[in-house]
């Protein structure tokens, strides 16, 4: 799994050295690529027109050819990730970009692959994290039954007193 | 039957709590009046906002509800004025506000941050919804304005935009008011970003409340499901105690842990473990990969320090909140204590040292960044061989992380004794320490890079080391009045506000699909939501709150 958002990350890192050579508000970007993820995370269904609204990150201003040739790239990104990233919520928003980028122009193409490419960084860390968590289960400190019975204790009146000699 | 009516007596507690007044954030610089252009020629109507404040605060006095404040950001992130992005003089310093006349209550202020426009409202108490009311009505006044201004011409100055506010008093009668820094402005221009901009604010709410409420008033507006509740589910004391006592499904021992849950000392512990776990980096991270990420929060969003990671910012030091509970005993050992009963959290401790933030320095006098390439010499020679690609940029964009200082040469040192690096390795132990123990800081030379400890009276996060004395985390650092008090203890920045989740949308009767969009967009939806927020909390501690929050809500959200 770790060898998955490894390989994850060097391919959205490669993709961002590219695109910080243009001009598209990063900030924007950031932020609706968070309330995306955020959103896949609580299982809260993102329809297509809301996916279309937030890509106002990237504006009108002239496309250069190198920009556009990364948006050809999409379909191959897209395949790989949905590859490795197997999460039926993931999956769900990751076809509804897809569907975006079949249907709609150059611009548009280019701003469903940025969001998606920033969604996905997002998400997997999110994984990450989750999986992480997880693996130091097993690893519980034991405290004793008596210890734990007299921190609860003290837990129960810590606003009069939290020492320990109670 | 002893469950409920252990819930009356909790129900009980919440009715004694004191009455309260609020904390003033207040910046002002210098305050003039513009001369005006349109006199008002509306009178007030019959039943005015001081009326109305005073008429709710005396029906309220009988009924069940929280002491608060709550106070709103509104940044509008489209980046409006370029300009002025790089120039520190500007920066987040207050420009013009909006004055209610009737009730002389300042309502907002305009500021700069990074290049976008942003409303800062006052804290308004839980006894002045109509006067929140009419400082949203007068922001979505003001920001449509500023809209249909760029709508028609595609930039306008900030005079030219004030002047159309000046113009609103025939609807509203109030008072705007020039600071200072607005005369270096009024003459810049606020430029449309381009022809299909959609305006989007990205939210903020600084709340008020007392520390018994932090655990559920938290869990509740981002639980339950949310990826807020991995550190979530890492910062709350005894959480394995707490998961234990679902399997025994014993409604009285369950009744327990909402009382010590509702301690005020737990809503401490559960605040100060939040910011250190989303403070700690993940245990993988190379320094090249911590210096990349401070790389990119700068080139991309104009921040590097460490608030950028917390989900909740306390604007109180965590020694200050201590004290004013007066309990005994020891808070480190307590700390620890309640928190080796955490699976989670266990490695946090270990993990801290590699904390990864930064400032930004700017020359005083020009407000331009101030290049810190002079550190080059004093860092290790291996992380400059190896990262000298992103350091270089980093530096002289005057940029100092807590990664680099921890690279600085063995020769570089703290009080003259020991190298700045076992800082850092005893970086966790402190600021468990000096939230009972106050007592130094650590400040650096910037000619030589030696560290020297200073006397500190306040924990060593507010702020976190080497950060700016005026960063806001734990800024407010005056003793509060027992007035101010009487709202309690908790100054909380609640920066992932836009992402309030579906149990806190549906007790509002608002959308769970507003998630990730909660006080987003600047139309009348905005002050529909502001008020529900308000009354959510104006609410909020209900029995059936407690018991949908502990019973149901937090049992899902710790599965992580």
């Amino acid at each position: 799994m770790h060898k998955i958002f490894l390989r994850l990350g060097v391919l959205i890192m490669t993709s961002q050295l590219i695109t910080e050579a243009y001009c598209i508000n990063n900030k924007l970007l950031n932020l609706e690529a968070e309330t995306c993820s955020s959103k896949i995370w609580s299982g809260v269904h993102i329809p297509k027109y809301k996916i279309k609204e937030s890509l106002g990150f990237l504006s009108d201003t002239d496309i250069a050819d190198t920009k556009l040739s990364q948006a050809r790239n999409f379909k191959s990104f897209y395949e790989k990730i949905t590859g490795q990233v197997q999460d039926r919520k993931f999956l769900q928003f990751a076809q509804e970009c897809r569907n975006i980028y079949d249907e709609e122009n150059d611009l548009t193409k280019l701003a469903i692959h940025l969001l998606l490419e920033k969604v996905t960084e997002k998400y997997t860390a999110d994984l990450h994290k989750a999986e992480k968590l997880k693996e130091i289960r097993p690893q519980t400190p034991n405290n004793k039954q008596s210890d734990r019975e007299n921190i609860f204790n003290i837990f129960l009146n810590a606003d009069k007193n939290i020492s320990a000699n109670q | 039957m002893k469950f409920y009516r252990f819930i009356f007596i909790l129900f009980s507690l919440f009715l004694t709590l004191p009455v309260s007044a609020m904390e003033q954030d207040e910046e002002v610089i210098e305050e003039r009046q513009k001369p005006s252009r349109n006199k008002s020629k509306q009178s007030l109507p019959k039943e005015t906002l001081g009326h109305k404040a005073k008429k709710e605060a005396e029906s309220s006095t009988n009924q069940f509800h929280m002491k608060f404040k709550v106070g709103f950001e509104f940044q509008e992130v489209n980046g409006l004025c370029p300009w002025a992005l790089h120039n520190n003089n500007i920066q987040k310093k207050p420009l013009f506000f909006l004055k209610d006349k009737e009730t002389k209550r300042h309502l907002w202020k305009i500021v700069i941050d990074t290049s976008d426009i942003e409303f800062v409202t006052e804290p308004f108490s839980y006894q002045e919804r109509p006067i929140l009311e009419r400082g949203i009505d007068t922001i979505l006044k003001a920001f449509n304005t500023l809209e249909n201004l760029l709508n028609h011409q595609t930039r306008i100055t900030f005079e030219g935009w004030t002047d159309k506010i000046e113009e609103l008093k025939t609807d509203f009668p109030f008072f705007l008011g020039y600071f200072g820094t607005y005369s270096s402005v009024r003459d810049e221009f606020i430029i449309k970003p381009s022809s299909q901009w959609k305006p989007k604010f990205a939210p903020q709410v600084t709340i008020q409340h007392p520390l018994e409420h932090a655990i559920p008033l938290y869990f509740g507006l981002f639980g339950f499901s949310s990826r807020y509740m991995l550190d979530f589910s890492a910062s709350l004391p005894c959480r394995d105690l707490f998961l234990e006592a679902q399997k025994e499904a014993n409604s009285e021992n369950f009744g327990k842990w909402i009382h010590g849950y509702g301690q005020k000392m737990n809503g401490l512990v559960f605040l100060h473990a939040l910011t250190l776990v989303q403070m700690t980096p993940g245990e993988d991270l190379t320094d090249k990969e911590l210096l990349k990420e401070t790389y990119d929060s700068l080139t991309n969003y104009f921040q590097v320090d460490a608030k950028m990671k917390l989900t909740l910012m306390s604007r109180r030091p965590f020694s200050s909140m201590f004290k004013d509970i007066h309990t005994q005993g020891d808070y480190p050992q307590y700390f620890m204590r309640v928190m080796s009963l955490n699976t989670p959290f266990y490695k946090i401790p270990s993990l801290f040292y590699k904390t990864n933030y930064a400032e930004q320095f700017y020359d005083s006098q020009t407000g331009n960044v101030k290049s810190f390439l002079n550190l080059l010499p004093f860092l290790s020679q291996d992380f400059v061989t190896q990262n000298n690609q992103i350091l270089i940029p980093l530096l002289q964009q005057g940029v100092v992380s807590t990664t680099m200082l921890r690279k600085l040469k063995k020769r570089v040192k703290v009080d003259q004794s020991e190298p700045v690096s076992t800082l850092f390795n005893k970086y966790f132990e402190e600021a468990i320490k000096t939230v009972e123990f106050p007592a130094k800081t650590y400040i650096m030379d910037t000619n030589n890079y030696s560290v020297q400890s200073i006397p500190y009276d306040h924990d060593i996060l507010s702020p976190p080391l080497f950060l700016d004395f005026e960063n806001s985390m734990g800024r407010f650092k005056d003793p509060m009045t027992e007035e101010e008090k009487q709202c309690g203890e908790a100054i909380i920045e609640v920066r992932a506000i836009r992402d309030v989740q579906s149990w806190f949308l549906k007790k509002c009767g608002l959308e769970p699909e507003l998630t990730g969009e909660f006080l987003t967009k600047p139309s009348p939806e905005l002050k529909v939501q502001a008020l529900c927020l308000f009354d959510f909390l104006k609410d909020f501690g209900k029995p059936s709150d407690v018991i949908e929050i502990y019973y149901l809500g937090m049992p899902y959200a710790l599965r992580y």
